[in-house]
């Protein structure tokens, strides 16, 4: 599957979370960066919903950073 | 025409302060406050069964309607926190009532969706029973089933029941009903010894299915969000009903929020709302919708004529 770090961070401000975009880094854990676990359980339907996968809860450990969703995705 | 003539309430008194759990969880005001939503939770006192909240909201509608005893037709409660296993709950209440023996009691064991399936439950039956008045209960204290180490349910839920008079003197009157259920989930959401939640599993059941479920109602009569009043919808949370809306595309003001001063009270939370509401409602068209444990769902168009 195709998908960019540009596209991750765009889907990841549509959830409205308290994370700062612009300081926001790819390689930290996003629950680390002002991301609560309501955002993340948003963040990830939205990833559900934008490339049309299921993601189990017990590969929710390999999206917690962005670049750990690129790699995800890109493995599908 | 059978619809809600008056709604009445009874929120537990005690309440507890999520606030005061905030190193416990590792929580900050805004996670407590804008997600959550929920500031403190209405507890009952131990003892207090869920009849005898059902009773406590009677005598509050009896403060506000005239009501006799007699003349009532059917009881039906909706819980999933009865009294015992045997007899149901509803017959408990009728003797606390009073109520005569001609009229019918039974239970509706359903979670969030439950008042709305109750609302086209009790209309239907009363309808081809020729009856005339109905009471509507809905009961549920999910503080006996609440792990209080579960940051996931810990931090939701409040106690209280709620009453609606059904008549054909009524107020506000169904239009239409739509239900579903999702029962390859039940899991995500489910009490053996203590409650447990998936968050993320009832989260995305409710913030794909809801939006979905109401549009499909509005569909159904060429309706649109110009048609439509308010919407109210379950208090699940700030941030699910906050998410709903935006997915909906509403105006934040055609959607009440009312938990932060009780938290979610199940079956009860879109009575509690409607009672305010329900003498200043302008004429119109109005959305209930409500989801969860099952996984159900349930919506409805209602009218004030």
């Amino acid at each position: 599957m195709n998908v960019t770090i540009e596209e991750i961070r765009d889907l990841i401000e549509s959830a409205e979370s308290m994370a700062e975009m612009d300081t926001l880094k790819n390689d930290v854990p996003l629950t680390e960066q002002e991301v609560d676990s309501l955002d993340m359980a948003n963040i990830l339907l939205l990833l559900e919903e934008k490339y049309e996968l299921k993601i189990p809860d017990k590969d929710t450990k390999l999206l917690q950073t962005i670049d750990g969703i690129v790699v995800y995705l890109k493995s599908k | 025409m059978l619809g809600i003539e008056n709604i009445a309430s009874y929120i537990a008194e005690e309440k507890k302060s999520n606030y005061d759990l905030k190193d416990k969880f590792e929580l900050d005001n805004d996670f407590i406050e804008n997600k959550i939503g929920v500031k403190q939770r209405a507890l009952k006192d131990v003892g207090l069964a869920s009849s005898d909240m059902c009773v406590r909201a009677f005598e509050n509608l009896q403060k506000k309607a005239t009501i006799e005893p007699d003349a009532i037709d059917c009881c039906i409660v909706v819980t999933q926190n009865p009294d015992f296993n045997i007899p149901h709950t509803s017959a408990v209440v009728h003797g606390k009532l009073e109520l005569p023996t001609t009229c019918a009691c039974f239970d509706i064991s359903l979670g969030c969706s439950g008042f709305v399936y109750g609302l086209s439950n009790i209309i239907a039956f009363m309808k081809s029973n020729g009856m005339k008045k109905g009471l509507l209960f809905t009961s549920d204290q999910y503080s006996n089933i609440v792990d209080e180490n579960d940051k996931n349910t810990a931090l939701l839920f409040g106690d209280a029941a709620t009453v609606t008079l059904i008549s054909d003197d009524a107020t506000l009157i169904p239009l239409d009903f739509s239900f579903g259920t999702n029962g390859k989930d039940y899991v995500e959401l489910i009490c053996e010894d203590k409650l447990y939640m998936n968050g993320r599993a009832v989260f995305s059941f409710t913030a794909t299915t809801a939006p979905k479920h109401i549009k499909a109602l509005l569909n159904k009569y060429n309706l649109t969000d110009n048609d439509i009043g308010k919407y109210y919808l379950h208090q699940g949370s700030k941030y699910i009903v906050d998410t709903i809306r935006k997915r909906l595309k509403v105006d934040e003001k055609k959607v009440p929020f009312d938990m932060a001063e009780y938290g979610n009270t199940i079956s009860s939370s879109i009575p509690i709302i409607l009672e305010k509401d329900i003498d200043d409602l302008p004429k119109g068209n109005y959305i209930l919708s409500a989801f969860g444990v099952g996984l159900s769902w349930a919506s409805a168009i209602i009218q004030k004529s």
